[in-house]
């Protein structure tokens, strides 16, 4: 399982540090912040040594803006004139409907798009004072040369398609990515681009994966908006997992999940992406309303996020949900409540590590025992000890463990 | 209308915190409200006295929700306690606070009064600081 974690605002420090380089496979880099603070992204992405992406979060420009933030006007920059027309100075409440991209504004847009990924290794030669800065900041934590070197020139990993979100084919936005894709099939070197599948109804998922034309990259990544894996029902996530089993011939991203995607490495997902620290699931059109991570502790035999004392009394009332990670170690529950915001993230890179490893060194029946003990554990040991208002939703690892049985085959 | 009973919780944190300035003037080094203490958590009212820093959740009705704010409160501080209006204290609530080592104050018009103690706790010593210095900086 290829782990893709996402950059935000608050993460550089996160970023810099060995524990959590070593343990990711690809930095994430949002459209919107590439966009607004271009020079300094670029420094720090491209001296961070790290494979890297960009997605353009595109749906960003789909549907009713109330509230557009100078972030918006910086991505829309990037995207043609017909979206920098709508949007204008952002000073106003805007809505784009799809027939605002004409199949002109779409071809304008997805080749801007392709060639502003592509073309952002080159951004190395124009921010050379502050790639120094930032290699000198990476050089500190961990240790690595102050010397410029060709590789902060590497164009990102992945080179991702605009895309929007879209509830089946008679939706009018799948046509605009239908057109996105045909455009970016007559770009050069068209193999280098990835597509992005966005479905707002997880049914449409296979449907909308295989529709990606096979002159684009076979990795594609896709992002089911609002389906929150601790949330969804056995039968939906049943039918995601087997979706995602039947298309063998894509290498496959899931742009926001949780441990349940983890395990869908048994069916065939290759690569899971997620914040430092939140973004396991994401709402449309509430893409934009995020911000940085907050304060929680990530309880690993859980598989979910705890406000760090909720989890302390957790660990306290059963030290089977104890961390054995660097960061919590041997010191006992008390640590869980001591660590510091960045220290948190770290715990979540280790713990995410830990749950890939697990997938990987055990079979569904395994896993699914797994979940079983947890959920057993907590529901015999904590929750009963917990005072009545706080509380802990755990009936989705009951859930998980319904779906790994079924296609573990036990 | 009872005006004996309190309208708002506002009212009753309001009392407690005049009943705390008055008789505990010589004792209560610094006291304010809405202090950060854990997480997104803030303690209604939090205090230093003598050595030990103090938490207080207010409650008008939801007794159960003050309780569980309190048992969290535990680890940032040395004492962690629940305020409600005295006539609402029920033999459940006081068990259920002795359960958790959670200390209880009634509150009543003109004045409050600490019904059970608050058990000792070990809070988290960085959790701790940070109230000690955000309170120490109401004081100054």
């Amino acid at each position: 399982m290829k782990h893709f974690l996402a950059y935000g605002n608050s993460d550089q420090a996160s970023f810099r540090e060995t524990t959590i380089r070593e343990r990711i496979d690809y930095m994430t880099v949002p459209g919107t912040i590439a966009a607004y603070y271009p020079d300094a992204t670029a420094a720090f992405v491209l001296s961070s040594k790290l494979d890297y992406l960009i997605d353009p979060r595109t749906p960003l420009f789909q549907g009713q803006i109330l509230q557009p933030k100078a972030s918006h006007v910086s991505l829309a920059g990037h995207m043609g004139s017909v979206v920098q027309d709508v949007l204008g100075d952002g000073s106003s409440p805007v809505r784009f409907s799809a027939s605002v991209y004409t199949d002109d504004a779409v071809r304008a847009m997805a080749s801007r798009i392709v060639d502003m990924q592509r073309n952002y290794g080159s951004r190395a030669d124009d921010v050379a004072e502050k790639l120094d800065y930032y290699r000198g900041l990476l050089a500190e934590v961990a240790g690595t040369s102050t010397a410029a070197s060709e590789e902060e020139g590497r164009p990102p990993s992945f080179v991702l398609a605009p895309y929007f979100a879209s509830e089946s084919p008679s939706d009018p936005w799948w046509s605009r990515n239908e057109l996105i894709w045909d455009t970016c099939k007559g770009l050069e070197s068209a193999s280098d681009i990835s597509a992005v599948a966005s479905v707002t109804n997880a049914s449409f998922l296979q449907q909308a994966i295989q529709a990606i034309p096979p002159e684009l990259n076979p990795t594609s990544f896709f992002w089911i908006t609002g389906f929150n894996e601790r949330q969804a029902s056995v039968a939906n996530l049943e039918q995601v997992w087997q979706q995602v089993a039947d298309i063998a011939e894509r290498k496959l991203v899931n742009l926001y999940g949780s441990f349940f995607s983890i395990c869908m490495e048994k069916g065939g997902l290759w690569g899971l992406n997620n914040g430092l620290g939140y973004s396991e699931s994401r709402s449309w059109p509430e893409l934009s309303a995020t911000g940085a991570a907050p304060a929680r502790y990530y309880v690993p035999r859980l598989h979910m996020y705890l406000p760090p004392a909720t989890a302390r009394l957790v660990i306290e009332s059963d030290s089977f949900f104890a961390c054995d990670c660097n960061l919590c170690g041997a010191q006992g529950p008390q640590r869980v409540t001591g660590l510091r915001y960045h220290e948190l993230k770290h715990h979540f890179v280790l713990c995410r590590t830990w749950e890939i490893g697990l997938v990987g060194d055990n079979d569904l029946n395994e896993l699914a025992n797994h979940l079983q003990e947890s959920a057993f554990r907590f529901e015999t040991n904590v929750a009963p000890n917990l005072p009545s208002r706080i509380r802990v939703d755990t009936a989705f690892l009951r859930r998980w463990e319904s779906v790994l049985r079924s296609f573990s085959g036990a | 209308m009872n005006r004996q009973q309190p309208r708002t919780e506002r009212e009753i944190v309001d009392t407690l915190v005049s009943a705390l300035r008055e008789s505990l003037s010589s004792t209560v080094i610094a006291l304010g409200r809405e202090i950060s203490s854990h997480g997104r958590a803030r303690a209604d009212v939090a205090f230093l006295i003598d050595d030990e820093v103090w938490a207080v959740e207010v409650k008008k009705t939801d007794w159960r929700r003050a309780i569980a704010q309190a048992v969290l409160n535990r680890y940032a501080f040395d004492r962690s306690l629940i305020g409600l209006w005295r006539t609402e204290l029920e033999e459940e609530i006081v068990d259920e606070a002795e359960r958790w080592g959670i200390g209880v104050i009634g509150i009543q018009p003109g004045g409050a009064e600490v019904l059970i103690p608050a058990a000792q706790n070990i809070p988290d010593p960085s959790l701790r600081d940070r109230v000690v210095v955000r309170l120490e900086r109401l004081a100054e």
